[in-house]
C-alpha cells in the first residue's frame, strides 16, 4: 500500500484537507469563507445551525448564497425549489425578493408540531431530487435521523440546512458542518463547532440586519 | 303585424331578443352523433323475462300499476306501454307480469355503453334508456356511417336488445329523433324541418311542462320553436329553450355528457380487518387492478376515492388527489400508503373500495431518446413530492409565494398553489423599502410601559433604531390601516419590526423579525 492510497482511504482524517470537499456556494462573507473548507457552504451536505432565538441574522447569513442559486446564470440543469420546511414564522416575500430570491422557486410547508414531521418532509424533499436547497426547522432530532438526512443530502447533491435550538450543542451530530449563532450589537458571532475538512473556529460578521 | 315579427324572430339572422339566438355554425360543426334508443330496455334487462309468452314490465304510478314495456307477444295482443295493468289484463288473461328493476336497467345500459365504446371513445349514457355516441372520427375507419350503424345494430341484436338508431349532426336531435323512431338526418339544413315534426313527448320533459304546452295547443317540437323566445323562456323555462337551441346545434355538447367509464375495484373481507398493514397490501392489489384498467382504456385520472366500509357504521371516504392526471401505479400506491398510515381507523373494515375520479385520455409525450440524466423525469418527481406533502400535511399547509402590488404589509404577498410554473420578473415595489425577512402570520400585540413605550418579553422597553415609516391604506375595502412602523431592537439584540396603530388605539404590535 503506497502513501497515496493510504491518504485517500476514507478512514484517514486529515485536519485541513480541502480535497474531500465538493462544490461549495460562497457565503458572501469573507470572514466566514476563510474558515470554511473550499470557501463556502458545502452544497451536497447537511449543515446544522444552532440558535438560541430567532431573528439573530440566521436568514441574512444564507441570503447571499441563496440569491446566487436564483441567478439566471446558474446552470439550468441544477435548478429546483428552495424548500422551507416548518419555518417558525413566514418568510416575508417582499424581503426575499429584495435579496434577489426568485419567488417562483420558493416552496413552503407547515408541519404539525410532532417532532419527526419536519424531518420527514425534509427527507422526502431530498429524496425527490427536485430541490436545490432545503431549509428545515426542528426541535429534536436523533443521531440516526440526522445521519439519514446527511446521506440523503449527499446523494441528492442538495444544500440541506437544519435549524435547531441552541440546547442541541451537547448532542452528537453527523452533519458535515455545524454552526452556532449568537448576536451582540451589529455583530453576528458564527462559531464553527464542527466542520468536515477544516478546524473549528469563530467568525465575527458585521451584519446590518 | 307585431305578432308576426315576434314569430319570425325565432329563426337565425333576425334581430333577437334576449335570451339570444343560437349560432348555427359554432364549434362542433362537423360532428355526427348516433343516438340509440332502447324502448324495451326495462324488459330486456331482466334475466327472467320470458320470450314465448306475453310479458309486461310494470311500475306503480299514481297508485296503480302501469305497463312500462311489453314484449312482442304482448304487443301483438294490443298491449301498449303506458296503459294500466288492469287494462292489459283485459286484453290478455295469461299475462306474465314483472316488476321494473331500475338497477338492472342501469347496469345493462352501462354495459351497452361500454360495448358502444368499440366504435368511438365519445359515448355517453342518457338514462333511462338511451345512449349517444359521437362518430365523426370513426367513419373513415369503419367505412362509412352505414357500416357503423349496421355493425352496431347487429351487435345489439345479438345481445337481444331492441334498439332504434338514428344519426344527426347534434346530440339532442339524434336522441329525439331516435325516440320518435324517425330516420336520421345528415345535413344541418334539413335538421330543423325534420325536428319540427317530432312530437313533444320525444323530448321527455317533465309531465308538468308537457301538460302546460299541450294546454297551449303545442303538439310538436316545431310548434315550440315557433313560439316567441322570451315568452317561452319565461313561461316554460329557460332550460327547455336551451335544449331546443342545443338540438339545432349551438353548443358543443361534449362537456355536458357523463362519461360511461366508472372505474372501481372492490374487495370484501371474510373477517373484520383492523390492521393497517393488511389494508395497505390489499389496497396495492386494488390499485394494480385499477391501473391495468386505465392502461387498457388509455386514460388517466387525477384522483381517486378510497372507501372503507365498516359494519354498522357509515363508511370512511378518503379523497386522494394528484397534481396532474396520471396512470402511474407507483404514485397511487405511495399516496394511498401515506394516507392510510396516517389515519386512525374509526372501526374495523369489512370492505375496501377504490373509485377512480374523472378520467381523461392519455396524451403521449415525447420521451427523450436517451432518457433523462438520472432516468428521472424532473417534472413528475416534483409533482410527486408535492402530492406526498399535500397528502400528509393538507392542501392548505403547502404553498408557494407571489408578490402582490399592495401597500398593506400583510397583503403584499399571497399564497400560490401553482407549483410548477415559470419564473416571473419581480414587481418593482419589492425593492423600494427595507423589509424584515420574517413576518408573523398576524400582528401580535405588545405590552407597553406606563408612558406607552413597547416591550417584548421583558419589562424593559425596546430601543427604536429606525422609523417611523407611515403606512396608511385600505380605506376603500373596509380593512383600513394606519400604522407607524419602526425597526427596534431588544435587550437580546433581536431586530424587531413593530408598529404603533394610530387609527383606533395607540397600541404597539410586533409584525416581524429581521432574521
Amino acid at each position: 500500500m503506497d502513501i497515496k492510497t493510504l491518504i485517500e482511504h476514507p478512514h484517514v482524517w486529515q485536519g485541513s484537507n480541502n480535497q474531500a470537499v465538493g462544490e461549495v456556494y460562497a457565503t458572501g462573507f469573507s470572514e466566514l469563507d476563510a474558515l470554511l473548507p473550499g470557501g463556502g457552504w458545502p452544497t451536497a451536505a447537511l449543515t446544522e445551525i444552532l440558535l438560541e432565538r430567532h431573528g439573530v441574522g440566521e436568514l441574512s447569513l444564507l441570503m447571499p448564497a441563496m440569491a446566487r442559486l436564483c441567478e439566471p446564470e446558474f446552470p439550468e440543469s441544477a435548478r429546483g425549489w428552495i424548500f422551507w420546511v416548518s419555518p417558525p414564522f413566514i418568510p416575508y416575500a417582499p424581503a426575499l425578493s429584495r435579496h434577489g430570491i426568485d419567488l417562483s422557486r420558493v416552496l413552503l410547508v407547515h408541519t404539525p408540531a410532532m417532532q419527526c414531521a419536519s424531518l420527514w418532509a425534509m427527507e422526502q424533499a431530498l429524496h425527490a431530487k427536485s430541490c436545490i436547497a432545503v431549509l428545515a426547522w426542528a426541535r429534536a432530532a436523533d443521531n440516526t435521523m440526522l445521519r439519514r438526512l446527511q446521506l440523503a443530502a449527499e446523494k441528492a447533491r442538495c444544500w440541506a440546512v437544519l435549524f435547531r435550538p441552541d440546547a442541541a450543542v451537547r448532542e452528537r451530530s453527523p452533519a458535515a458542518l455545524r454552526l452556532r449563532l449568537a448576536r451582540t450589537g451589529d455583530v453576528t458571532r458564527v462559531e464553527i463547532l464542527k466542520c468536515r475538512g477544516a478546524r473549528p473556529g469563530v467568525a465575527h460578521i458585521k451584519q446590518d440586519i | 303585424m307585431s305578432r308576426a315579427l315576434k314569430t319570425l324572430a325565432l329563426f337565425p339572422g333576425e334581430v333577437s331578443p334576449p335570451p339570444s339566438e343560437p349560432r348555427l355554425h359554432g364549434p362542433g360543426e362537423n360532428r355526427l352523433w348516433i343516438a340509440a334508443h332502447f324502448p324495451k330496455l326495462a324488459l330486456e334487462s331482466l334475466a327472467a323475462a320470458p320470450v314465448d309468452e306475453a310479458a309486461v314490465v310494470t311500475e306503480s304510478w299514481r297508485g296503480c300499476a302501469r305497463v312500462i314495456a311489453a314484449n312482442d307477444k304482448a304487443l301483438s295482443l294490443g298491449i301498449r306501454p303506458n296503459i294500466k295493468l288492469s287494462a292489459a289484463f283485459a286484453l290478455s288473461d295469461s299475462l306474465h307480469v314483472l316488476m321494473r328493476c331500475s338497477e338492472s336497467e342501469q347496469s345493462k345500459l352501462r354495459a351497452l355503453g361500454e360495448y358502444a365504446q368499440r366504435f368511438t371513445p365519445v359515448v355517453s349514457l342518457v338514462p333511462p334508456a338511451a345512449l349517444l355516441m359521437e362518430v365523426s372520427g370513426s367513419i373513415k375507419l369503419f367505412g362509412g356511417l352505414g357500416a357503423i350503424k349496421h355493425l352496431l345494430a347487429a351487435g345489439l341484436r345479438e345481445q337481444r336488445i331492441t334498439a332504434h338508431l338514428c344519426a344527426a349532426p347534434t346530440a339532442l336531435a339524434a336522441l329525439w329523433l331516435a325516440r320518435h323512431e324517425e330516420d336520421g338526418v345528415l345535413s344541418r339544413e334539413a335538421l330543423v324541418g325534420r325536428l319540427s315534426r317530432v312530437p313533444l313527448e320525444a323530448a321527455e320533459w317533465p309531465e308538468k311542462t308537457q301538460k302546460l304546452l299541450k294546454n297551449m295547443g303545442i303538439r310538436t317540437l316545431g310548434d315550440c320553436m315557433r313560439l316567441p323566445r322570451d315568452g317561452f323562456a319565461r313561461r316554460i323555462g329557460l332550460q327547455y329553450l336551451h335544449e331546443l337551441d342545443k338540438s339545432r346545434g349551438s353548443y358543443d355538447l361534449r362537456h355536458e355528457l357523463e362519461p360511461v367509464i366508472e372505474l372501481r375495484a372492490r374487495i370484501e373481507f371474510a373477517d373484520e380487518v383492523s390492521s393497517t398493514a393488511l389494508l395497505v397490501n390489499v389496497g396495492k392489489k386494488l390499485i394494480a387492478d385499477l391501473v391495468e384498467d386505465l392502461q387498457k382504456r388509455q386514460i388517466q385520472i387525477q384522483g381517486f376515492d378510497c372507501v372503507l366500509h365498516h359494519r354498522d357504521r357509515t363508511m370512511t371516504v378518503e379523497h386522494i388527489n394528484l397534481v396532474e392526471p396520471t396512470q402511474d401505479e407507483e404514485r397511487f400506491v405511495r399516496l394511498f400508503t401515506d394516507r392510510l398510515e396516517q389515519m386512525r381507523l374509526p372501526a374495523p373494515v369489512v370492505a375496501l373500495d377504490m373509485r377512480a375520479g374523472p378520467a381523461e385520455p392519455v396524451i403521449a409525450s415525447h420521451g427523450s431518446l436517451f432518457g433523462h440524466a438520472d432516468g428521472l423525469d424532473p417534472g413528475s418527481a416534483q409533482s410527486s413530492l408535492i402530492e406526498r406533502l399535500q397528502a400528509r400535511f393538507g392542501m392548505e399547509n403547502l404553498y408557494g409565494m407571489d408578490l402582490v402590488d399592495e401597500y398593506r404589509p400583510e397583503a403584499t404577498w399571497s399564497k400560490s398553489r401553482q407549483f410548477l410554473r415559470q419564473r416571473r420578473p419581480p414587481l418593482a415595489i419589492s425593492r423600494a423599502r427595507e423589509r424584515p425577512l420574517w413576518i408573523l402570520p398576524a400582528p401580535r400585540r405588545l405590552s407597553s410601559t406606563p408612558d406607552n413605550r413597547p416591550c417584548y418579553k421583558s419589562h424593559e422597553p425596546l430601543r427604536i433604531e429606525q422609523g417611523p415609516e407611515r403606512i396608511e391604506s385600505g380605506w376603500w375595502d373596509g380593512r383600513e390601516i394606519g400604522r407607524d412602523y419602526y425597526k427596534a431592537s431588544s435587550s437580546h439584540d433581536e431586530r424587531l419590526w413593530i408598529f404603533q396603530d394610530h387609527c383606533a388605539s395607540r397600541d404597539w404590535y410586533l409584525h416581524g423579525f429581521f432574521g
